[in-house]
């Protein structure tokens, strides 16, 4: 076959293929994606005929391959036209760090098994930002050259640290009165210690609430502990408290560990029952308390079979008229199906650690991601870029962990990542491979990389069988 | 058949040996392959291998992985000039 297509190739061929990954599918079909992320599904012999520049000019598959700038009969256009498209997907490269996490306390009112960020328990003195360093880190962050700017406030339980969040929030409104970006605020807490005064606040400030739910009661309170009650009690009561008195919903995040795993159907009925639109399935974080663990995880096959099974409950529950999501497929699916960024920092080529996102530790140190912040929290400092009294965030954000995370992160220059079709969509986190390896080059065939492959199949599966009210619920997840 | 009691007979001129043994050990690292030459063709016995595999399948398999190779090669000065148009020479 390949001397046929070697014989082929030495006609002049009536057009050009532009760059493109592929692989055969399971069907015996191709698949391909370009630079930019347009796609196409080719049979066996359009394929080959394609790549042996036989395709038939006209035919459905060359005119579907040339809507799609994967061959063009006009090179220069084309070319213009994919790096603008591609340019339009990383543009997150060049406007600087938009989400700030900051760590306002290492002391939790809680303790919860897995904890990844390995906060202090109830009753242990735990670290907390002063005023002085909530200044130099409010400070950093508007010096960001990013116009949109999301404020994370995190801990431990940052509501332990409540005159000192609100303080920074304060202070950073009037730091903007001059320059006058779109900053936008997030509260993650447990909500267990949630009471009138901080909802009146979250209301008139117009903060976001993003919060933990794993599940109904039995499942909620097996990994995260409250001294005083039941923590999925509480939280439900706090829950109905802060939507009643504000306009906003809070947004549950699920940690999923080996409880949970096989149980996510019952999660999402809970997550339904309590008005949800959808969920975050989001695998378990080995770092801090869960690396010590091991009854805790599962293996990324046991993963990917959970969570398969989940897109497909969704996906029934959708087609019984109740619109719910998951939101790591919507995520990927607006990758696929639209041509824009995301702000989605944790699966992305470059990676969004360090370029993106920045974490302020309690004393200032600033990390690349929230993984690096504990790993230091465990001990391991080595991801440390700098601190925000000692340095200006240009010299942070130029260090050369920075750099290093950047330059390993190209997915043009990863083996495995550079053929792989599924890479316009896809991303990598850079901390992670370097707390299992010591390095920040991602290897194909990890774990990661056969889990965000295999949901990527299957969302592409979907697409292409979809009937069309499955393709209907599929693009209501995107809107 | 399994692999481990056969052998192929490729054509040195559309098969790169490099491309022939990458593409025999992606079935598994345990792999043991042998690549000799004869002549014209190189003469590829594997075994051990630890996934039941047709000879066939195999030679999609390498068919696959010279291609991927050859499509690189064509992509690369297409690619260098859309990544500077997008992004800048650097």
């Amino acid at each position: 076959m390949l001397e046929n297509q070697n014989a082929n190739t030495q006609k002049q061929s009536a057009y050009t293929l532009m760059p493109f990954s592929f692989e055969l599918l399971s069907s015996g079909d191709y698949f391909l994606s370009g630079l930019a992320g347009d796609f196409a599904f080719l049979s066996k012999n359009d394929f080959y005929a394609l790549v042996s520049d036989s395709l038939v000019i006209g035919s459905k598959a060359f005119i579907e391959l040339e809507a799609k700038k994967l061959i063009t009969r006009g090179k220069a256009a084309a070319r213009m036209m994919t790096a603008s498209a591609l340019l339009s997907r990383k543009m997150f490269t060049f406007s600087g760090p938009r989400l700030h996490i900051v760590v306002m306390t290492r002391g939790c009112n809680s303790h919860c098994d897995y904890c990844h960020a390995s906060s202090y328990s109830p009753g242990e003195k735990a670290p907390q930002m002063t005023i002085d360093i909530a200044k130099s880190v409010a400070k950093a962050i508007m010096s960001s050259p990013s116009r949109e700017i999301t404020v994370e406030f995190q801990g431990g339980e940052p509501v332990l640290s409540w005159d000192t969040v609100r303080f920074m929030i304060e202070y950073m409104r009037m730091l903007n009165i001059k320059a006058a970006k779109q900053i936008s605020f997030v509260l993650c807490t447990n909500l267990l210690m949630l009471n009138q005064e901080m909802v009146e606040y979250i209301s008139k400030r117009g903060i976001e609430v993003s919060t933990s739910l794993d599940g109904p009661a039995d499942l909620h309170d097996r990994h995260r502990h409250f001294p005083l009650a039941s923590a999925h009690e509480l939280f439900i009561k706090n829950l109905q408290f802060l939507e009643s008195e504000t306009s906003k919903k809070a947004s549950p995040l699920l940690t999923v560990t080996r409880t949970n795993l096989f149980q996510l159907r019952r999660v999402i009925d809970h997550y339904i029952e309590l008005g949800r639109n959808g969920i975050f399935i989001r695998p378990l974080n080995l770092f801090g308390r869960a690396a010590l663990d091991n009854t805790l995880g599962y293996s990324a096959e046991e993963f990917i079979e959970a969570y398969i099974d989940a897109l497909e409950y969704i996906l029934e529950i959708n087609k019984r008229g109740i619109e719910f999501r998951e939101f790591m497929a919507a995520l990927l699916l607006r990758r696929i199906l639209t041509p824009f960024d995301d702000g989605f920092v944790d699966l992305k080529f470059p990676a969004g650690a360090g370029l993106s996102v920045l974490v302020y530790d309690v004393n200032g140190d600033v990390y690349p991601s929230d993984e690096a912040r504990m790993m230091a929290a465990s001990g391991d400092t080595r991801l440390k870029m700098g601190n925000v009294q000692q340095m200006s965030l240009k010299d942070i954000r130029n260090s050369e962990i920075a750099r290093s995370i950047f330059k390993s992160s190209i997915p043009w220059l990863i083996p495995g990542c550079s053929s792989c079709p599924y890479s316009p969509y896809c991303g990598v986190d850079p901390i992670r491979v370097y707390s299992e390896t010591g390095d920040f080059m991602p290897f194909s065939e990890s774990s990661e990389c056969q889990k965000n492959r295999t949901i990527l199949r299957w969302l592409f599966d979907k697409l292409r069988k979809a009937d069309q009210n499955t393709e209907r619920i599929l693009y209501s997840w995107i809107a | 058949m399994h692999i481990s009691n056969s052998s192929l007979r490729l054509l040195k001129a559309v098969y790169p040996l490099e491309a022939v043994r990458a593409a025999v050990l992606s079935i598994s690292i345990n792999t043991s392959c042998q690549i000799e030459a004869d002549g014209d063709y190189w003469i590829v016995v594997v075994k051990d291998a630890k996934e039941s595999i047709e000879n066939s399948e195999l030679l999609r398999r390498i068919d696959e992985f010279v291609l991927r190779k050859k499509l690189e090669e064509r992509f690369a000065s297409e690619r260098d000039a859309i990544f500077s148009l997008a992004f800048g020479k650097d």
